[in-house]
């Protein structure tokens, strides 16, 4: 059998397939393990100095949920949380694992959005985990109710269904965001983007009132961007309007590893740009990200195999006349 | 060659309708989601529409802290909180108070903002204190509209909203 070119392999990981892709070697165990390595992170060390569930959200609908805030409830939660985490990198017992982790995570920051404001910050956590638990329960079900495995599709695993259905939860956040765009402006969001000097202004200022003692910016400093905006709104519509772009065709992610990882840099960057001009950081959309859709450790597995694939290429080239 | 008919192997199961394939095909989790969270809004933790920024509009506020000296507060330090997630409280106790559109929140009669100011002082106070930050007393509760004019100008404007 010939090796394939650099040209071809390329070519394979472009192929569109919009299903669940064949996960090899330790790729899930390693997103598993960054995955549960940034949930456990933003855990780690919470207090809570709630006392209430003002404007409740979620699970406090239901959940008296301010047992969080008494003392010493919260580093046993995180505890919890940790060891949960163990047989998760492991893949072990995910059964009842996954939906313990997605109940500890969604409770604790229900709790923290339900005191009058939204932070969208751990969001995408608790739906990876809520995605990751559905595909379990989903698998489990089949077996209980059809007595036989799910029947998984040749080289996939289950790796292949909790990878592939993180990133929808990826593309449907940023997808749905585009569609309440559209929604709340009545279609007038790209037109409305000058207006968004404005926001930049907030922003800055917010920052200064946050935090006026060590506070990088001033509390009445010029926010040259904004200047910029309204001095030239078609660049930045377009500027703007590339950011929404993109955010639409998310669900590209989906058609396989090349795409993944094209959105995933494309998603980096915009958040990047974002942090900079508007002092807003989305730092866990971009770990979600790195996580599953740029997914080093495959590219660093297929560079490799490439390179492999071009060191034995290279004497039978030279053996030929 | 003709296929022969062996009677122990069943046959095959014929494809399921188009239909079927389209909707059980797993990429329409997307759509799903996107309806789920459209439909649950910010009420359903962990689904929300994400409606950051999604009005960009000509004008928008935000609020602060500061002594009587009107040196400025840390709210992050105090609080526990950035100040924009207690302008997202001063904003959410104004929707209570019966101020949801953009045109009634940018002109807010003052005894009202008086009171939504002074409810979001009382609980930032109490949150200072379980904190074991307490606020200085007394702290003042500044608004800020922000405006971009017809000329292209921005505008600030600086109010006391409350003082307590």
């Amino acid at each position: 059998m010939s090796t394939p070119t650099f040209k071809e392999a390329l070519a394979s990981v472009f192929r569109p397939v919009w299903r669940p892709l064949p996960a090899p070697g330790p790729e899930g165990f390693i997103a598993r393990v960054c995955f549960a390595a940034l949930a456990l992170a933003m855990m780690w060390g919470l207090k809570f100095q709630f006392d209430s569930q003002d404007v409740p959200t979620g699970l406090a609908h239901w959940v008296d949920l301010t047992f969080l805030a008494k003392p010493g409830v919260m580093p046993w939660v995180t505890g919890a949380f940790a060891v949960l985490c163990l047989p998760y990198i492991f893949g072990r017992g995910l059964g009842v694992v996954l939906p313990l982790l997605t109940l500890i995570h969604c409770s604790v920051f229900a709790f923290f959005n339900s005191q009058g404001y939204k932070s969208h910050g751990n969001q995408i956590i608790s739906l990876i985990l809520l995605a990751q638990t559905c595909v379990v329960l989903y698998f489990a079900a089949h077996r209980w109710i059809k007595g036989r495995p799910f029947p998984l599709r040749a080289g996939r695993t289950r790796d292949s269904y909790l990878i592939y259905y993180s990133q929808v939860v990826i593309a449907g956040v940023y997808m749905t965001s585009v569609v309440s765009k559209m929604d709340v402006s009545k279609f007038r969001w790209i037109q409305n983007l000058p207006n968004m000097s404005v926001q930049l202004v907030k922003t800055h200022r917010q920052e200064f009132y946050s935090k006026p003692a060590t506070s990088r910016v001033a509390r009445d400093a010029e926010v040259p961007a904004a200047r910029w905006m309204i001095d030239h709104p078609h660049q930045t519509r377009l500027l703007l309007g590339a950011g929404l772009l993109l955010e639409a065709l998310c669900f590209l992610v989906l058609a396989n590893r090349g795409w993944a990882l094209i959105i995933g840099l494309s998603i980096t960057v915009m958040h990047l740009i974002i942090g900079w001009l508007m002092r807003l950081y989305f730092d866990l959309n971009v770990y979600a990200s790195l996580i599953f859709l740029i997914n080093v450790p495959f590219w660093i597995a297929w560079g490799t195999r490439r390179l492999g694939d071009l060191r034995a290429a290279r004497p039978e080239a030279e053996a030929v006349p | 060659m003709k296929p022969t008919l062996d009677p122990s192997v069943p046959p095959a199961a014929p494809p399921p309708p188009l239909w079927r394939r389209i909707l059980l095909h797993p990429l329409m989790a997307v759509p799903l989601f996107i309806v789920i969270t459209q439909q649950l809004g910010e009420k359903g933790y962990p689904f929300s529409n994400f409606p950051m920024y999604s009005n960009p509009s000509e004008w928008d506020d935000y609020i602060y802290l500061t002594d009587r000296q009107d040196q400025p507060i840390g709210i992050q330090h105090h609080v526990g909180m950035s100040s924009a997630k207690l302008n997202k409280v001063f904003n959410n106790t104004m929707k209570e108070h019966g101020l949801r559109q953009s045109a009634l929140k940018r002109n807010a009669p003052p005894e009202v903002e008086s009171k939504v100011g002074a409810e979001v002082l009382i609980k930032a106070r109490r949150w200072a204190e379980n904190r074991r930050r307490p606020l200085p007393e007394p702290v003042r509760l500044h608004r800020v509209i922000i405006e971009r004019q017809a000329d292209g100008r921005l505008t600030e404007r600086t109010h006391l909203v409350t003082e307590g």
